[in-house]
This record gives structure tokens, sequence and C-alpha cells, in this order.
């Protein structure tokens, strides 16, 4: 770890998040600046391009990663509430132009300073930048990709231990899918449905109060099942229990 | 297509040059290379087998798969053991045993056939080439002297195991083999047997709800002596 | 064997409705994701052979054409011959010359998948022959008319008053409802047909070029009741199958049990190579290996070499959700699961299975598990950009797709069109959360949509004076 810990993070905001919760941007923020990142937001910045990269557009992921890397090289780090999008930046990238000398060494100096949050929190930040208090019995939703392509399961649970009060029930079959799958969930929604279903009944059975996660997309979809089957369960993401501003309606309520 | 022309030589080696050709084309290369000398694969991953004891290694594994074993001094020995464990477990007599075993001190009512087992064979007695302690399973040469039907058609097998022929991994035991078919050197290959088989149990099947069944074709029943008279 | 890829949907949906099917795939993928987990918790090498494997593999299929030169060349040199089939229609002639030839009434079949690929058992059974598959798995969806539901576990989804009834109805006996009750009756009606069989066919897991091996793992020891009873032995293979040596086979196999059913090794393992020789008691006089391309060959050139890896143990659909779901019948073909999302749409057609790589979530566990290393979800995507330059993607979807692209690309209109849908979505909720949205029923006829709160993050972040 360099002395000279703290620089410019550039945060990126995810589509779900900028539009369906802007409050996951504004408790990262609030940790990164409390820690003495300083956070910038790029207005320029659209989509990593994701799902046209799993929909089998690379041509359009393409296209897209090249803005999004013009948008953010210049910072120190890249942070991304997501391990979805974020492993599209780190992984899919590199690999996407790894043909076009022009973008190739680009794509991968932006892979090698991209962090999905929670770990850029554990690993970079500290966990000792957490002061909240969160009363509640909880339980963890790994998401797919935060866990299986970035490798993310430690910091999310080292982080919530310093929660004041939180105590993390964990639920069987944590690396199964929810069913969300981007396109998949409207693709083949019976088929969501029912992976949605498994997940609830596991996560249901912990006996917590909140579901926290660190992907939107998987917790969008896991807060509408709950919702629709009136379960009294609220979600959040987990920055929002961290930064302390998980005291407003869970995801899907008011 | 006539009834033989799937079988005609000179249709036969153009499907094989197509094949290969077209084999050769999507790895992109131009025509096969000249072949060298058979290389040796390189050394796999082998799994950790820390007991000394390979003997021990090999019954722990070998029961924990459903199969029973006993460990008896001498191959005599083995005689009385099986005849013991036949009366005590009410299992009928074995009809068929490996030639080289035909020597042996059986009871004088015990009438042993070294050809091959029939639709109605009960029982049969093998002599295993030797034991990977590895997983804990047996391995068979097949031959006039081991017939391959007494591995599976009996609702009994039992199987003599000299101590001395257990091994640690598999690779041992293809080293042994290749000693074995050429012991003054010479290409093994040439005396390799029909068929190398190994055991590693009773039969068994989970095709039922998943629920794992013993006897599902072969042997339902099947039990080791291991004689240490050469350890 | 009839390809139904096309019925994805339809079949999906009623899988997820089966009550029986439901009950059995629940048990099952209990079954093997706990046995494999221990029995690879009992290996600590476990990634070191799945390394090894992968390069190994890799390797051998670089110069494949090598090895199976080689390996043609023991088979004949232990008094076997080789035929090379270039397709399914191929294999299946040869396979049937050679039964015509010796003569046979009777064939007995062991447990293989490119026997289903190439459409085996109906060629020979149209052909007059009598055809009796003796995997237990296999002979239970035989009897039911059904093609294999699992690649290892074949009746996976039938529960055991299904089998009992099947077995009343062709045997005329009652057995017993009870898996041992059923097993023993299986038992004696197959003993029958390996006495009574002519020709034997196998499949083979590995081919061995240093020996001119065939091998074949089982536990119930089928498949060499089968090869070792019959006249002729006619092994069918893929020709992605060998492997040079011995200890090759070794570092495999140390793999594919614990992989497959979570045991250190399945009951049988047998390596055999050519005809029964002079003084054998006995043991098949004739051995036959079809080596079948059937579009091997041009998925070395693409960027779907790697599916050739396969060892074919069923890790990935046992671990797979989707499959988990609906079992192996809705995809349609041999190949289900994960593994089949990439190889069926290669075999069959990338519209033909156009569903198969598109009903998965990209969540990546098969490729966790896979003991070769097949980065599966990458293969699967790899379909989809191959379907998506075929144009084989829905219109609607395509439109979508490539309006979001041309707004995505222009930061004022993405922003200012999220804006809106923002405002929009905000007003269709109440309480929260959005009960029905016309045009995006897929997600609300089982689930609510939250409902966001009316403004983007970019806007209340730029409106708080973060401005740069």
């Amino acid at each position: 770890m360099p002395p000279d810990r703290t620089g410019t993070v550039g945060l990126f905001a995810t589509c779900l998040m900028n539009a369906m919760r802007p409050n996951i941007g504004f408790a990262a923020a609030r940790l990164l600046e409390d820690a003495g990142w300083r956070v910038e937001v790029p207005r320029e910045q659209t989509c990593c391009g994701q799902p046209a990269y799993n929909g089998g557009d690379e041509d359009a992921a393409r296209a897209l990663a090249r803005r999004t890397i013009a948008q953010f090289e210049a910072f120190d780090a890249l942070v991304a509430p997501s391990g979805s999008c974020l492993a599209t930046l780190k992984h899919d990238y590199p690999r996407l132009l790894r043909d076009d000398p022009l973008w190739a060494g680009r794509a991968q100096a932006l892979a090698d300073k991209s962090w999905e949050l929670l770990t850029f929190l554990h690993e970079r930040v500290g966990p000792e930048h957490i002061r909240s208090r969160f009363p509640h019995r909880v339980t963890y939703h790994d998401s797919c990709s935060g866990l299986r392509q970035l490798g993310i399961h430690e910091a999310p649970r080292a982080l919530l231990a310093r929660v004041e009060g939180l105590r993390l029930v964990e639920a069987e079959e944590r690396e199964v899918c929810c069913g969300f799958g981007g396109t998949f969930s409207v693709k083949y929604p019976a088929l969501s449905e029912r992976l949605a279903e498994n997940k609830v009944q596991r996560l249901l059975a912990t006996r917590a109060e909140v579901v926290l996660g660190g992907d939107l997309g998987c917790l969008l979809h896991l807060a509408g099942r709950l919702s629709r089957i009136c379960a009294p369960v609220r979600v959040y993401h987990t920055v929002e229990v961290l930064a302390g501003l998980a005291d407003g309606p869970g995801i899907g309520q008011s | 297509m006539s009834e033989s022309a799937p079988l005609d030589p000179a249709l036969a080696a153009r499907r094989r040059d197509t094949v290969l050709g077209a084999i050769r084309r999507n790895l992109g290369r131009d025509a096969a290379p000249p072949a060298p000398e058979f290389p040796m694969p390189p050394a796999h991953p082998r799994l950790a087998v820390p007991e000394e004891d390979l003997v021990e290694r090999w019954r722990k594994r070998w029961e924990a798969r459903g199969g029973t074993s006993a460990l008896v001094p001498t191959k005599a020995a083995a005689v009385e053991h099986l005849v013991a464990w036949c009366r005590e477990h009410g299992l009928p007599a074995p009809t068929h045993a490996a030639r080289p075993l035909l020597e042996l001190p059986w009871p004088a009512d015990w009438h042993l056939d070294p050809g091959p087992a029939g639709i109605d064979t009960q029982s049969a007695v093998s002599l295993a080439f030797a034991g990977i302690a590895e997983v804990g399973t047996l391995a068979f040469l097949s031959g006039p002297e081991s017939p391959v039907t007494h591995l599976f058609v009996p609702d009994n097998h039992f199987i003599l195991l000299d101590a001395a022929t257990i091994v640690r991994h598999f690779e041992d035991l293809w080293q042994r083999l290749r000693h074995h078919l050429a012991p003054a050197g010479g290409d093994w290959r040439e005396r390799l047997p029909r068929t190398i088989n190994f055991v590693a149990g009773p039969s068994r099947t989970g095709d039922v709800e998943q629920t794992i069944q013993l006897g599902a074709h072969g042997p339902r029943r099947v039990h080791v002596v291991i004689f240490q008279e050469n350890r | 064997m009839q390809i139904r890829t096309r019925e994805f949907i339809p079949r999906a949906t009623f899988a997820l409705h089966d009550p029986n099917l439901q009950r059995a795939l629940a048990k099952a993928a209990d079954g093997f994701i706990g046995k494999r987990a221990k029995a690879i918790a009992e290996v600590p090498e476990f990634e070191a052979l799945r390394e090894a494997a992968r390069v190994r593999k890799d390797e051998i299929l670089s110069e494949l054409d090598l090895w199976l030169e080689r390996y043609e060349a023991r088979v004949r040199a232990v008094g076997g011959q080789v035929h090379w089939a270039r397709d399914a229609e191929e294999a299946r002639a040869i396979v049937l010359a050679l039964c015509r030839r010796a003569g046979a009434k009777t064939v007995a079949k062991g447990k293989s998948m490119v026997s289903e690929e190439i459409g085996l058992n109906e060629a020979l059974a149209a052909d007059g022959l009598e055809v009796i598959e003796t995997d237990l798995g296999e002979y239970i969806v035989q009897l039911a008319k059904e093609p294999p539901s699992h690649i290892i576990a074949p009746a996976v989804h039938k529960t055991k008053e299904q089998v009992a009834e099947l077995f009343a109805e062709h045997h005329g006996t009652t057995p017993e409802p009870t898996v041992s009750g059923l097993v023993t009756e299986a038992r004696q009606q197959l003993r029958r047909a390996f006495f009574r069989a002519d020709v034997g066919i196998t499949g083979a897991n590995f081919l061995i070029a240093e020996t001119g091996a065939s091998v074949i793992v089982t536990n119930e020891g089928n498949g060499d009741l089968t090869q070792t009873l019959a006249r002729v032995h006619i092994v069918t293979a893929g020709i992605e199958k060998v492997v040079p040596a011995l200890e090759d086979a070794t570092l495999f196999l140390r793999l594919l049990a614990r992989s497959a059913t979570g045991q250190d090794s399945e009951t049988y393992t047998t390596y055999s190579m050519g005809p029964r020789r002079a003084g054998d008691p006995d043991g098949p006089q004739e051995y036959h290996v079809v080596l079948v391309d059937n579009g091997r060959s041009r998925m070395l050139g693409g960027p779907w070499r790697e599916m050739l890896r396969c060892i074919r143990c069923g890790a990935c659909m046992n671990h797979c959700p989707v499959y988990g779901a609906i079992g192996g019948h809705a995809y349609g073909w041999v190949y289900p699961g994960p593994m089949g999302s990439v190889l069926t749409p290669l075999f069959v057609g990338l519209d033909t299975a156009y569903d198969l790589p598109n009903a998965c979530t990209l969540n990546g566990r098969c490729g966790e598990v896979c003991p070769v290393k097949i980065p599966l979800p990458d293969l699967i995507r790899e379909v989809r950009h191959a379907q998506q330059r075929d144009g084989l993607h829905p219109p609607a979807e395509q439109r979508v797709k490539a309006l979001w692209r041309r707004v995505a690309e222009r930061p004022a209109l993405y922003h200012g069109l999220e804006r809106l849908a923002v405002r929009l979505l905000a007003t269709l909720g109440h309480k929260g959360r959005i009960r029905r949205l016309p045009g995006l029923s897929g997600w609300t006829d089982a689930r609510d949509l939250p409902a966001p709160a009316g403004r983007t993050f970019l806007e209340l972040w730029h409106a708080k004076g973060h401005d740069e």
C-alpha cells in the first residue's frame, strides 16, 4: 500500500443505480470522501455495455467500452457499486479490445485500476472508516458476477462485521443464482421466477429482517419478488448500511 | 448406399482422409507431420497417499464403497478363510476360479471350473494382478488364466490379492504393467491382454431416484482376501 | 434422436409444473452437488489436476490428427478395426453394416452419448434389430420411449412408482415399487439380454493412442457384460476422445468420477484392446471402433475448440440453476444443461437451438465446476454473438438493442430519456413499487418492479454543486 493512500476516484454510476437507487451512489461517495478520497462523477458516462455484450452485440459493447475508458482513464481509480458492471470493465473490456492497437492498452490500464466498491472499501479504504449502526438481523446475497469473476466474498462480510448491532445470518445455497440474469429475467420470465422463488425461500429461512447485496440488479429482482409475495423483508445495497444511509425505505418500499 | 458400401475399403479410406483432412485444415496444419518417437506424457499431478501402510489405505478405500476384505498370512490361509466365510454367510460355494488358483487346497466338494462364467454362475474366485492404494481398487489382466466373465457375471465374487502387489498410484501400476508384459525388454504393447479391468467394489446403481443399490448387473458381494506371504 | 430444441419454452414451462419431475430434480441436485463437494474436499490436488487436464487436453487437441493416427495404428496392431465416420448418417450406416455382417438379431448397448447423438437406436430398430439399452437408467427411458434427461443419470426424472409401472407394463410382472425390488427385477431381465446379444455396442470415455484401448467407466457393470458376452464389440466414440498415454487417462479419470458422481472411482474402469486373443476363455471375436466426426473437426477451427475438452461428466448441469429447474428434456436434444447450450446449437443449428444459450443467467457456476476448465459462460455468450451475426435474435429485440446503442452513445439524449423514464415510473409507483407495467409484463407477472424516486443520481449529484 503506497503512503499516499488517497486520490481521486471516478464513481461509475451504473445504469440501474442512476435510475432506480441514487442513495447507493451517495452512500458510496460519503464513505469514500470520509476516508479522504476525492469523488468525481463524469457527466458524460452512460452504460458499460454489458447488456449489449451479453446480448450478443459485440460491436455495440466495444463502442460503449471505448466511451467508458475515455471518461474514466484520467482518475486514480474507477469505483463501481456493482460486481456485475465492474466485471465487464475489468474482464471483458480487455478481451473485447485486445485486437485494437489503439485501445487494447488503454482497456487494460483502466481494468487494472477499476474496483468494485465493497472490495475497494475493504482493501484500499480500510474497514476502520465504517462507523454505522444497524441493529438488525440481516442476510447477504452473493451476486454471481461478483462472487465468481471478482472473487468477492470476504469483503462485504468483513465490512458488515464493523457495523454496530448488525447480526449476519448466512443463508443456505449462497452460491446459487437468484435468476435475474439481466435480459434473462424478461426473456424467460417463468424460469427467472422459479429461480427467484427458490432463492427467496432460502433467504426467508434465515428469518432475517433485511437482505443485503452488492448488485442492484439482483436486489431489484429479489425485492420485487419479496414484495410480490408480501414478505416483510427490507432490501438494501450493502453500502447504504455501511454509510448509515439505510434509514429510509428499502428497495421497492415507501 | 448398398449394404456393404459402408465397409468398402476404398470408401473407408476416403472417409478417413476426409476426417483427418478436416482436422488438419481446422488446426491450420498442412499435412501430417512426421511421426516422431512416441513421447512420454508429462508427469501429471498425483494424489497424496501419505499412508505408510498401503494395505491399510487400500482396505479403507475399498470398504468405503461396500466391498469387504480380510487379511491372512498365506494363500493357503486364504482358502481356509473363504471356506469359513461362505459357511458363515450362507453363500453358495464357488463354481469357477482362475486357473492359477486351482492348485490351492480347496475342499473336496468345491468343483472349480477355470472356464468362462455362464448365465447361472453364482460365485467365482479370481486372482488380482494388483491393488491400487490411491483409491482402493483392483486391476485384472484378461487371459486364459483370468476370465473376464468371472468379474461380472456371478452374484458373489471372491478375489485373492497378494499384498506385495499393492501399488501406491496408478502411475506405479502402469510402470509395473510395462515391465510385466516385457520383462526382458522389447515392445510391451505387443503383449497387451484384451482387457485391463479395474474393479473397485460391488456393482452398484443410483439410477432409480438416485438411491444407491448394490448388485445392479454385476456382483452384489465382493470379498477380497489379502495374503501377505510375499510381503 | 428427434430434435425438439424449438419447443424449449413450452417444454420448460411444462417441466416447471410437473410435480414428479420437480421432486426428482430437487433430490438429484442435492445428491450430486453434495457428493461432488465432499469428494473434492478430500483432494487438495483437485485444482492442480483441473489445470493439468486443461493444458494436456489443449495440447492433444492441437495435434489431434497425429494422436488419432497413432491410435488407429495401435488398434490395428491388437487386431481391431477402426472406421471413420464424417457424420451421423455414415456412423449409423457403418454400425448397421457391421451388425448385418455379423448376422445379428439382438444388440445390447452400454451407455453412449455419441450413439444418442447419431440416432443409432432408431436406425438399428428400423432395420429389425432388437436393441436393448443395458444401463439401468437408459433401459428405463428406453421402455418409456423417452430420451435420456441427464448425461449420466438418464432417468433422473422418473420416480420409483413410475419405474414400477413401466416394468409391470413391459415385463408383465409386478415388481415391488422399492428401489431394491426394481433393481433386482431389471437385473433378471437384462441378464438374459446380455447372454442373448450378438453385438455389444458401447461408447468410450477415452481412447488411448499408446495401447489402442477404449476406456469405459460404469458403476453397474453393464458396459462390461455388453462387450464381453457378445460376439462383436463395437465402440462408438467422438474423435476428441483420444489421449496419448495410460498416464493421461489416469489424469482425466481422477477428475471424472469425482466431478460426475462424487466417487473417488467408479466401480468398473475397463481398458479394451481388440478382440479375444488365442486361448482367451471369453470376450468378443471382433472389435470395431467407429470414430465419429459429426462436426467436431469444424469446432477445432473456431472459438469452440475449448468445448472439445469436455469429458461428459455432467457437473455443469448438476450445478446449473436452470437445468435444476427444468431437467434435461426441455433442452430438446442429446446434450442438456450448459454443455448442451454450447454444443447443441453447433450440432443442430444456431437458429434451431436458439433458446438454449439464451436461457442462461451467465451466473458462471458451470465454468467453476468444470473439471477441464471449459469457460462455459464465455462460450455461451459466444454462441449468442454468433446468433447476432446471423441475425437470429428476435426482430423486436434487435430493434431495441440497436436503438439503445444509438442512445447510449449520446450522453445528453441517454440521460434525458433516463430522467423522463424515471419520472414516469415514479408516477406509476404505489407504496414504492409498480405492480403491473405494460411492455414489461415478463417482469411484473411474477415480481413487483421497485419504483424509482423520480430523480436520477447524476441529476441529484450535479444539482448538489458537485460540479467539477
